[in-house]
């Protein structure tokens, strides 16, 4: 039976295909194209899933069709013109490249697997379970902050073991020719054994800083004997709920080599913060953890993000551990394991709560080591062509290695105009009339599709203004990394990096540079267009091509423009018991909570007089045991607006285990943004998008000018 | 499922291209043609010449192959068009062995299924039947001459010497003179009844319209008539800014014949001509078939036959080029040619070669020559192929037609470097209009190295620029030098040019002009031959099968397939050009559409689709009434129904009517996507 209904589908599609082949008047292309985007529009209105959703991935996939088509059998520039035809190679390769991205995105997004229901753990045979928080440079409190999480998460007791993997303190960097790195890292080693013993937990380095953190990680692995692996990045502190979420699954399939969960990230990437985008949009890691994982799994496809997920031992050591060939191991990892026959499984709830690069030069570094190890990935392991990968697998695979690839074509998209606008090479040869019809039906569609596949994790042009703000930078270390694959070297993400003044990022530059050469190009094709009547129409094309890369560029301006930012607090709404000084007791509702104290509220009347007055406060632990434990610890009182005290702790392990419940035991509390809210529609994402580009460019052109008064 | 999807698969597929029969050449024209007594081989028909006669003109008829009578009983159908029912004269000659009995055999022939003569046959070689054919006989369209034969022999039994065949020679029809229908002109502009013109640049679409038109309804005439009729261009009354006006305008009203007239008329012929040839294009030391230029099979039972192709060479062809052509000619069946037959090989009008045909042909025989390549050049080059034989046509091929076959060969020979620049210097208002024929682009500098010549004889020496510079690809770029004239203001701007100089120097270069191209062998006339490139023709032809006809669609293709806009094809016999405009680079172009049954439809597809033209200029497809495209279009008579063809008829219906196809894109999509659904596993883990 499936073999008459895949040929029955054999001969839809080529009808299908057939059909979007036929060459067509402009104003036919045009009616098929609004008709077909229209009607996933519609569609869209009434968030549609299963088969509706296919129809739209279908009809969005012809509009797109007949545009590869007619791209490809109509525009080429001339072979017998080099001159014009090898850029026009170039972007032809670019498009085509992101055709390819739609293509894996709709075959990694046809379905996504729905949540499945946590199974029961039993506390006689639940698997013991080693929890490795690998460190490099990380400072001590984050790693206290982070090892208190996991001692709080809940499970049988007796059958959980932290480990603190420090490859800061091993004996090669103790024993480093230069004394004062030397001393640096005997002291980091001295400090975090003592923390860890503070804390209860192992400490554990090595001699040697072999493969980076796989190293780290292999490394625990064979000093420690549990039957699943918990890694926590030194910054990803979990909710209490994490192990009773996850190890279940372990119980239930033999096979099943890793269960991984979404990163969360508690304060916004520099990005975000820099375009004052938090929480009036999804953070660009819901696309990925919140969609695209889901769509993985459905696949088969997930894979090891680095933390945040339960790995099998048996599993990892079939395949001789953590993998350290590329500098990003868990995605590395994952391919031996798929290809070994393991599965992994994705738990969509989010339980850890991390931390995002602070700056736009760190969040570059770690964007980059992210790029460099898939591409490593590619070239090294080879998961299209590896054996024992399932093609769902493989494309899985190709899906998310390929994305990272997207330095190349924006930078194609970029210059592209440039070929034409001034140096006259018809590098897309095509009519104005035609470039528009066929164009922008398929950035439309392009857009639609996006929109319908990612719409509430994603506003529209969001990926473009990301991929934008990092191409210029990712397009060297992607070209390095092509050029020698295994050269690549494992760059920590600074974690203690603090963004405190108005600048622009010393790698930001090269952006207004971007923006005023295309500024002089647009410049130039309006000239052009007053003296070449005749090349109008062409000319208003290409100009708006030009002037999209200009409002990307505008908003890359405010993208590198450096905002100070502020803690991250979350939102906490528990009641506490607070006693000042004074011996005076009151109810108090804690508001918030950051990593340095707490805000509240004192309905029953403040008793604090001064600012410096310490106090006790005291917080039931509802997540433990019982749920009657008292989480108390000392505060200082710092100050008191229209009601609201704020106040911070006073450094000790009761503050750190208090500060821990009060930001981690309910992660539900941890998004600012409300997915829930309405997505925004490809129209008025676009109307945002160009307001956001407005006010980016202001503020950008701005920063600049104070910089140079400075 | 299937039920779903099987009435559009029928939509798809079913087109409206006439007759959903195959068609090749050399099968048997049908069932109802079988029925006839047709002879062994099939009649297919091959070629009609139209020759200017007086009082009108002829056609002859004829098949592919001897027209051989060669059982008892047999007959051929050979249909022939008018578009105007009229009184014609048929002709049919016969030539009979000297084994017949005529005495007892006779000749019937019919006319639309109307016998109107029986009369036994002549043993003399000249024999031919005479019939004036009344009017009401003969149908606007297709009309059919059926000549029976009923052969007796001497002996009992029929032997090779009782045969009898129609002399093609004698057998044809003259047509009445065609009066020029007046509702073929319309207005071409405000204030120009009768006249079209073209202009070059924004406004180019409506005049590019009313020129596509007038030329299409010039050729028509010119096709019957040869200029007779007065068809002429005159400069005296063309809009300042007009580039080439045409008009039908009868010559009594006063306006004389000039040079510029006629020039103006051999630009459309050859525009004509060139359009309806298959353009090759040849990159390199290589050996290209005839068929490649659309030549399948071609009779010649003229005493002079004339084949016109059209290559198009690399702009690096080097003039100077010592290489050579090789012409690799074919027989067929037993032939006697006159020994005085010649073949002359034209090249781009000048006659590069020429020989003595071999009298003697074997079947398929093979003869080889060579011809000097000085005369090609890069660009388009129109070749003609030329054979011609002294006396009556007898005299060519007694034993049956010669025939040039598609399998024929020219050799090009390898190009070297060079460059070449032609200047054509359309005058019209106070517009120099200088255009580069390169295909290189940017090519400033032989623009610049041009005109540091030109100005030797100007005091002021012009800042040049390309007005349609770099994205123009393989177009020809227009150079305005000096304008101040309306329309052309941003030109002048662009050069910078004071008015005052640029009239002073205007006219020296145009006699400066004038000397360099009379005296200066790397500038010459503009070869206009190249308006219209990379293009396809497309004839549907339905006759019924009854009549002996075919049915089809018939291609004439080039390069690769680049499109259609808007065709009607459901007139019995429509024509249409699909072709590649460079400049534009992909973008679809209709040309030109012709429905013989309803011309007045003509004005209302092209006025509504939108269409252009090369580089504002005009070109087309003549409307021939015939049925027999070839000789005319460079199509073949006929081709296999095609894939290809069926897409692009289909494409032609959707083009027209959007929703159709936005339907079954909606309708495909969601099949596709609700079997995607039922073939997806539930959980692919």
């Amino acid at each position: 039976m499936y073999i008459v209904k895949f040929i029955i589908w054999l001969i839809t599609a080529a009808i299908f295909i057939a059909l979007l082949t036929i060459p067509l008047s402009s104003q036919a292309q045009i009616t098929m194209s609004i008709g077909c985007i229209a009607l996933v529009g519609a569609m869209k209105a009434a968030r549609p899933s299963g088969v509706m959703r296919t129809v739209a991935m279908a009809l969005t996939s012809a509009v797109i069709i007949r545009y590869v088509f007619w791209r490809t059998t109509q525009t080429l520039p001339p072979m017998s013109d080099p001159v014009s035809a090898v850029p026009g190679y170039f972007l032809y390769g670019a498009e085509m490249y992101s055709v390819l991205m739609l293509v894996l995105s709709m075959f990694v997004m046809a379905r996504i697997k729905t949540e499945s229901p946590t199974p029961h753990i039993d506390p006689a045979t639940a698997p013991t379970v080693d929890v490795f928080i690998p460190s490099y440079n990380e400072p001590a409190e984050m790693l206290a902050k982070t090892i208190m999480a996991a001692k709080r998460m809940e499970y049988p007791e007796g059958k959980v073991t932290i480990w603190l993997l420090d490859d800061g303190g091993t004996d090669q960097k103790c024993n480093a020719e230069n004394d004062e790195s030397a001393a640096e890292a005997r002291a980091r080693r001295e400090l975090l054994t003592f923390m860890a013993e503070d804390l209860g937990v192992r400490y554990l380095t090595r001699e040697r800083n072999v493969s980076a953190k796989a190293g780290n990680l292999n490394n625990g692995l064979h000093q420690s004997t549990g039957d699943l692996i918990v890694v926590f990045d030194a910054d990803h502190a979990p909710s209490p709920k994490f192990l009773l979420k996850t190890v279940g699954f372990f119980a239930q399939d033999d096979r099943l080599a890793i269960v991984q969960t979404p990163h969360f990230f508690i304060n916004p990437d520099p990005i975000e913060r820099n375009l004052d985008l938090v929480g009036k949009v999804p953070s660009e890691s819901e696309m990925f953890y919140g969609k695209i994982q889901r769509g993985l799994d459905y696949r088969g496809g997930t894979f090891f993000c680095g933390s945040a997920a339960v790995i099998r031992r048996t599993a990892l050591m079939e395949v001789d551990g953590f993998s350290g060939r590329s500098i990003t191991e868990d995605c590395e990892s994952t391919v031996g394991l798929h290809a070994k026959g393991w599965k992994t499984h994705y738990v969509g709830e989010v339980m850890i709560a991390g931390l995002q690069p602070e700056t736009y030069a760190s969040f570059i570094t770690q964007r980059s080591r992210w790029a460099q190890g898939m591409i490593q990935i590619l070239l090294l392991n080879r998961p299209f062509m590896k054996r024992g990968l399932r093609f769902s697998q493989r494309m899985s695979y190709l899906s998310s290695i390929m994305f990272w690839f997207f330095p190349f074509s924006r930078l194609m998209f970029l210059i592209a105009p440039v070929f034409y606008l001034v140096f006259d090479l018809k590098i897309f040869t095509a009519s104005g009339e035609d470039f528009l019809a066929y164009t922008l039906s398929y950035v439309g569609a392009n857009l639609v599709l996006q929109n319908l596949l990612y719409g509430d994790v994603r506003r529209p042009w969001m990926s473009e203004i990301y991929e934008f703000a990092q191409s210029v930078h990712l397009g060297r270390a992607v070209l390095s990394i092509l050029m020698r694959p295994t050269k690549a070297t494992f760059k920590v993400t600074s974690k203690d990096e603090i963004a405190n003044e108005h600048k622009i990022s010393d790698i930001g530059g090269v952006y207004y540079w971007v923006f005023f050469a295309l500024l002089a190009m647009q410049v130039w094709a309006f000239y052009r267009m007053y003296t070449e009547p005749h090349n109008v129409n062409l000319l208003i094309a290409v100009s708006m091509w030009n002037v999209l890369n200009l409002l990307l560029a505008g908003i890359a301006l405010g993208a590198v423009n450096e905002k100070p930012s502020t803690p991250p607090a979350i939102e906490v709404r528990r009641p506490g018991v607070l006693t000042a000084s004074s011996g005076e007791v009151r109810e108090v509702r804690i508001l918030s909570a950051d990593d340095h104290g707490v805000t509240f509220s004192t309905p029953q009347g403040d008793p604090l007089n001064a600012e410096g007055e310490t106090m006790r406060l005291e917080v039931r632990d509802v997540h433990r045991g019982t749920g009657e434990e008292i989480l108390a610890c000392d505060l200082l009182f710092c100050n008191r607006t229209d009601g609201v005290v704020t106040a911070r702790y006073v450094s000790s392990k009761e503050a750190l285990a208090l500060g821990c419940s009060l930001l981690y035991d309910s992660p539900n509390k941890w998004r600012p943004y409300d997915l829930n809210t309405k997505s925004r529609g490809v129209i008025m994402g676009t109307v945002d998008f160009v307001i956001l580009s407005a006010k980016q460019t202001v503020r950008g052109l701005n920063g600049l000018a104070v910089a140079r008064k400075m | 499922m299937f039920k779903s999807i099987l009435p559009l698969c029928v939509l798809l597929l079913g087109t409206p291209v006439g007759a959903q029969v195959p068609f090749f050449p050399g099968a048997p024209a049908g069932t109802e043609a079988a029925e006839t007594t047709v002879p062994d081989e099939a009649v297919v028909l091959q070629a009609e010449t139209a020759q200017p006669i007086s009082g009108g003109y002829r056609l002859n008829l004829m098949a592919a192959g001897p027209m051989k009578f060669s059982t008892r009983n047999s007959s051929f159908t050979l249909p022939f068009q008018v578009a105007v029912p009229a009184p014609v004269k048929l002709s049919v000659g016969l030539v009979t062995g000297p084994g017949l009995d005529t005495t007892n055999s006779e000749i019937v022939i019919y006319v639309n299924d109307a016998e109107l003569s029986r009369e036994p046959l002549s043993a003399d070689l000249n024999a031919r039947v005479e019939i004036v054919v009344p009017e009401n006989l003969i149908r606007p369209e297709v009309n059919r001459v059926r000549v029976q034969v009923k052969q007796a022999s001497m002996e009992c039994e029929i032997t090779p010497e009782v045969w009898a065949e129609l002399n093609p020679a004698f057998t044809y029809v003259d047509i009445s003179p065609e009066q020029v229908d007046p509702s073929w002109i319309n207005p071409g502009d405000d204030g120009y009844i009768d006249a079209a013109y073209v202009r070059n640049g924004a406004e180019g679409e409506r005049s590019a319209t009313a020129i596509v038109s007038a030329s299409m309804r010039l050729s028509r005439h010119l096709s019957r008539t040869r200029i007779r009729n007065a068809v002429y261009a005159t400069l005296q009354d063309v809009p300042e800014d007009a580039d080439l006006i045409v008009t039908t305008a009868p010559i009594e009203e006063g306006f004389s014949l000039s040079d510029a007239v006629i020039m103006t008329v051999q630009q459309i012929e050859s525009l004509t001509q060139s359009n309806f040839n298959t353009i090759v294009d040849v990159n390199g030391n290589e050996t290209k078939a005839l068929r490649d230029f659309g030549v399948i099979a071609d009779g010649w039972t003229e005493s002079t036959y004339v084949r016109t192709i059209t290559a198009r060479l690399p702009d690096t062809f080097l003039s100077m080029s010592s290489g050579s052509m090789t012409f690799v000619m074919n027989g067929s069946a037993q032939h006697r040619l006159s020994p005085e037959s010649t073949m002359v090989v034209r090249i781009n009008d000048q006659i590069s070669a020429s020989a003595a045909l071999p009298p003697n042909w074997a079947d398929r025989d093979n003869w080889t020559f060579n011809v000097p390549m000085h005369h090609m050049r890069p660009g388009l080059n129109r070749i003609e192929l030329i054979m011609e034989t002294p006396g009556e046509v007898c005299g060519l091929s007694s034993g049956g037609n010669m025939a040039l076959f598609g399998d024929s060969t020219i050799t090009f020979p390898s190009f070297g470097e060079g460059k070449r620049l032609s200047i054509f210097d359309m005058l019209s208002g106070d517009t120099v209009y200088i255009v580069m024929d390169t295909f290189s682009d940017p090519d400033i500098t032989l623009v610049a190295n041009m005109m540091s010549r030109l100005a030797r004889s100007v005091d002021v020496v012009p800042d040049v620029e390309l007005a349609a510079p770099s994205a123009w690809l393989e177009e020809r770029n227009a150079l305005v030098l000096s304008t101040g004239e309306e329309g052309t203001r941003s030109y002048e701007s662009l050069f910078g040019v004071p008015q005052a100089d640029a009239m002073r120097w205007r006219s020296a270069i145009q006699q400066r002009i004038a000397d360099l191209e009379s005296a200066d062998t790397e500038i010459e006339n503009l070869d206009t031959s190249d308006w219209a490139r990379e293009a396809y023709a497309y004839r549907s032809v339905d006759i019924p099968q009854s009549q002996g006809g075919v049915s089809g669609l018939l291609r004439r293709s080039v390069s690769s397939l680049v499109g259609v806009t808007g065709v009607d094809l459901r007139g019995d016999d429509a024509a249409f050009l699909v072709a590649r405009r460079a400049s534009q680079g992909g973008t679809h172009v209709l040309l030109s559409i012709a429905d013989v049954s309803q011309s007045e439809h003509i004005g209302e597809v092209l006025g509504t689709s939108g269409f252009f033209l090369f580089d504002g200029r005009a070109a087309h497809v003549e409307l021939n009434d015939e049925v027999r495209p070839y000789r005319d279009y460079g199509l073949p008579l006929v081709t296999n129904m095609s894939v290809s063809n069926l897409r692009l008829v289909f494409a032609d219906v959707v083009s027209r009517q959007f929703y159709i196809y936005l339907l079954l894109v909606v309708f495909f999509g969601t099949a596709l996507a609700i079997i995607t659904s039922m073939i997806l596993p539930k959980n692919e883990k």
